[in-house]
């Protein structure tokens, strides 16, 4: 008997949520993307469990359903409005009457829901016991302990959702004898004039109506018992303010879910270790979040970062450059007919190929910033860094975005969405973009590789990275100053348990990112490549007699379309010194960052002499592009507009087209500008 | 009025009321546990005091100095551990 069942999975941050679906889902890795462990969208999952189909809906985070940011709108409209069977909301057993707030509010909601009390193990070590029995007796719904880590408790927690999708279930939540006054004279008069609504008992009407439920309102709007049911309510609330002393009901009711949490916690949770030690989190935050050395600290860490991203990407590199050029000669040998010989190893394989080169580092670099992330140690770093972000008109949560931005700006825009202020959240989506995202590394390692020596490449990569970053900053305050003025967000932030990651969630993060990656590569580089081959060796050009075949190759990139474009724009990069050449490949950038070097690579390969060994892309580079050109060049990538995928991602997130026009003349604009001081001082110096 | 950006390291307070007629502030901290009669302690303050660490009901929560002088506090010790 197949059933399909719907399970909302809700919790607070960092209490292991999709550590847990992961764990239940077992092998079947969740489907989407997650970039670094920040769920920003909802995802699905679907398994097979006892002949049911379960769906698994992991909602991003919420401290409450109050919505505050955009994360949590998402996670209680769908509560509200969306399709669902049952509820399963993950607690953190470490910090039960935080987590028991979200609950209570859930419990609000009247569905059918299943608890379960996960990081069982870490409560276990700190001597934290938690009676579930005894929560699930008072609640009246399912309680169970898991531990996603351990893996322990999970059959039972399938069992139980099966169990109770079967089943009907009324929770028994109750508040202070104030309210419980009210509620009780509320529920007697409906139930005498016989109102009875179509889901919700007479008592969660009472309660809705009592928390000025717009929804319950509308609907008992046009009931015949609305006049004095108004009236009632209006006395029942008027008992409540004078009690509670506030006249917001909304934060009573806040206040009250509080008192509640407290209270579970008190009859079912003991404590054996009460002698409260310093926490391990907290010994490691007194070196972390130390006032003097903690933000070197911090900068040592990404320094460190990128020195390995450099180094430790070279050798794979390596083997990926000879293992391309192998392929490509066998391949070239086995097709007779020049112009399919031509495409697909000089097009197809030349351009994909150059880009695959800097899968490593990418790989690296993603998973060093997953690692910060899944620790618990990103939002001390928004911690360290707020005050100095605010003077520029951001956010410490402006970091993460930003830190993101330097993996791929996509998710980048996407995690922006954590900024509630549109102010905020504009700003920080207007400069990611000089956080040089991913696709931007082949070109700054290509040239880095081509005109400084080996000792100084990590140094010059952080340089560059780092000079990006103050650009961005330097911008931020420009537009925040100029441009979008306003109020600014309450900064209220958690700085979870410190945890070490696990390493199936890191791998999948990783994972799901290389993915991506390849993904841009297989499409939007390989069409563009295709794009760039055919732009460049067409239209068909004779060979003149007596000429060598070096000419005979120049004159006939130079007649192509490539070549009358690389011309027309010439005109426009000539105060920057940029060949045309460059000029093309930059304007072979704005479909996505990677195809610079592929466009370069396609160029320099055709335009080089008929020989092997003098297929290296960097020797031609170096002949070629003299060094104050390769340093301005450079600060233009940094700087100019994202890729196209990049771009339609910021339409959809800033919320309209203008802004995407904003962006575009802001980074033209920067990047033209910092290119030729950049030059110029470059000149003074080589 | 003593607000809990007054306190100084390591001291405890209990919060006697939240000063401020922006809702969403008010439901963040009550979401956090920072409501009236909660005991917090002060953990941490990055440079020049921009923000704090508290620690309340066993979880670390950072503010900004503008929302920590919105709660007002009562001191009830130079909690020092031991």
């Amino acid at each position: 008997m197949e059933k399909r069942i719907r399970v909302a999975v809700v919790g607070q941050p960092n209490v292991g949520k999709s550590m847990l679906i992961n764990g239940i889902a077992n092998s079947n890795t969740l489907k989407v993307g997650n970039f670094s462990g920040v769920t920003v969208d909802k995802k699905e999952v679907v398994i097979k469990f006892q002949n049911h189909t379960i769906h698994l809906i992991d909602l991003p985070g919420a401290y409450s359903l109050k919505s505050f940011t955009r994360d949590e709108k998402v996670t209680s409209d769908f509560l509200e409005n969306g399709e669902y069977d049952l509820i399963l909301n993950v607690l953190d057993s470490t910090h039960l009457k935080k987590n028991l707030y979200l609950t209570t509010q859930l419990l609000e909601l009247n569905r059918k829901i299943v608890i379960a009390l996960n990081m069982a193990d870490e409560a276990e070590k700190l001597g934290i016991e938690i009676d579930s029995n005894q929560l699930s007796n008072i609640l009246g719904v399912p309680v169970l302990q898991t531990s996603a880590r351990k893996k322990r408790g999970i059959e039972e927690l399938l069992n139980r959702i099966v169990e109770v999708s079967k089943t009907q279930q009324q929770n028994k939540l109750v508040y202070s004898d104030v309210i419980e006054e009210e509620i009780i004279n509320i529920e007697k008069f409906l139930d005498e004039r016989n109102y009875h609504h179509t889901t919700l008992s007479n008592r969660a009407v009472a309660i809705a109506l009592l928390r000025n439920s717009k929804k319950i309102y509308q609907e008992l709007h046009d009931s015949i018992i609305w006049v004095e049911l108004s009236s009632k309510l209006k006395d029942a609330l008027e008992h409540i303010y004078i009690h509670y002393q506030e006249k917001d009901i909304e934060a009573i009711f806040s206040q009250e879910r509080i008192s509640i949490a407290g209270g579970l916690v008190k009859e079912c949770v003991r404590f054996t270790k009460r002698d409260r030690k310093k926490s391990l989190t907290e010994k490691i935050d007194e070196v972390l979040l130390h006032k003097v050395i903690g933000l070197p600290i911090f900068l040592f860490l990404i320094w460190g970062l990128f020195n390995l991203t450099f180094e430790l990407g070279s050798l794979p590199m390596e083997w990926i450059d000879s293992g391309i050029s192998l392929f490509g000669d066998i391949v070239g040998e086995n097709i007779s007919n020049p112009f399919w010989k031509s495409l697909i190893v000089d097009g197809i394989i030349g351009g994909v190929g150059a880009v695959l080169l800097f899968l490593p580092n990418i790989l690296i670099l993603f998973f060093g910033i997953s690692l910060l992330e899944t620790t618990g140690y990103m939002s001390r770093v928004a911690f360290l860094l707020d005050g100095f972000f605010h003077k520029f008109g951001l956010h410490g949560k402006s970091f993460i975005p930003l830190v993101t931005g330097f993996g791929c700006s996509i998710p980048a825009y996407m995690s922006a969405r954590t900024l509630k202020s549109e102010r905020d959240r504009l700003i920080t989506m207007f400069i990611i973009g000089f956080m040089s995202c991913g696709a931007k590394l082949p070109v700054y390692v290509l040239f880095i590789s081509a005109f400084f020596p080996n000792e100084n490449a990590g140094n010059v990569l952080f340089g560059i990275y780092l000079t990006g970053a103050i650009f961005g900053l330097i911008g931020a305050k420009i537009l925040r100053v100029f441009i979008f003025k306003g109020e600014d967000e309450p900064f209220v932030m958690e700085l979870p348990t410190y945890r070490l990651p696990s390493v199936q969630l890191l791998w999948h993060s990783v994972y799901s990112q290389a993915i991506m990656y390849l993904k841009k590569a297989g499409t939007f580089i390989l069409v563009v490549s295709i794009f760039i081959w055919f732009a460049s060796n067409f239209p068909e050009y004779e060979k003149v007699e007596g000429i060598s075949e070096y000419q005979y190759q120049k004159e006939k990139l130079a007649n192509s379309y490539l070549g009358e474009i690389g011309e027309f724009t010439q005109p426009f990069f000539q105060p920057l010194g940029f060949s045309w050449e460059l000029s093309v490949a930059l304007m072979s950038g704005i479909a996505a960052k990677e195809v610079i070097v592929a466009t370069l690579g396609v160029l320099y390969s055709l335009g080089d002499e008929v020989d092997e060994d003098s297929k290296s892309l960097l020797n031609e580079l170096r002949a070629n592009i003299p060094t104050e050109t390769a340093i301005a060049f450079i600060a233009f990538v940094l700087v100019y507009m994202p890729c196209f995928a990049a771009s339609i991602v910021f339409t959809q997130e800033s919320g309209s087209k203008k802004y995407l026009i904003y962006l575009i003349l802001f980074t033209t604009i920067s990047a033209y500008l910092l290119s030729w001081i950049a030059l110029n001082i470059a000149k003074l110096l080589f | 009025m003593i607000t809990l950006y007054d306190l100084k390291l390591g001291d405890i307070g209990v919060v006697r009321k939240i000063h401020t007629s922006n809702r969403e502030l008010r439901e963040r901290l009550i979401s956090f546990g920072i409501v009236q009669g909660a005991e917090v302690e002060i953990r941490n303050c990055n440079i020049n005091k921009q923000n704090i660490e508290i620690l309340v009901s066993d979880t670390l929560i950072a503010l900004r100095k503008e929302e920590a002088q919105t709660i007002e506090v009562e001191k009830i010790g130079n909690g020092k551990e031991d």
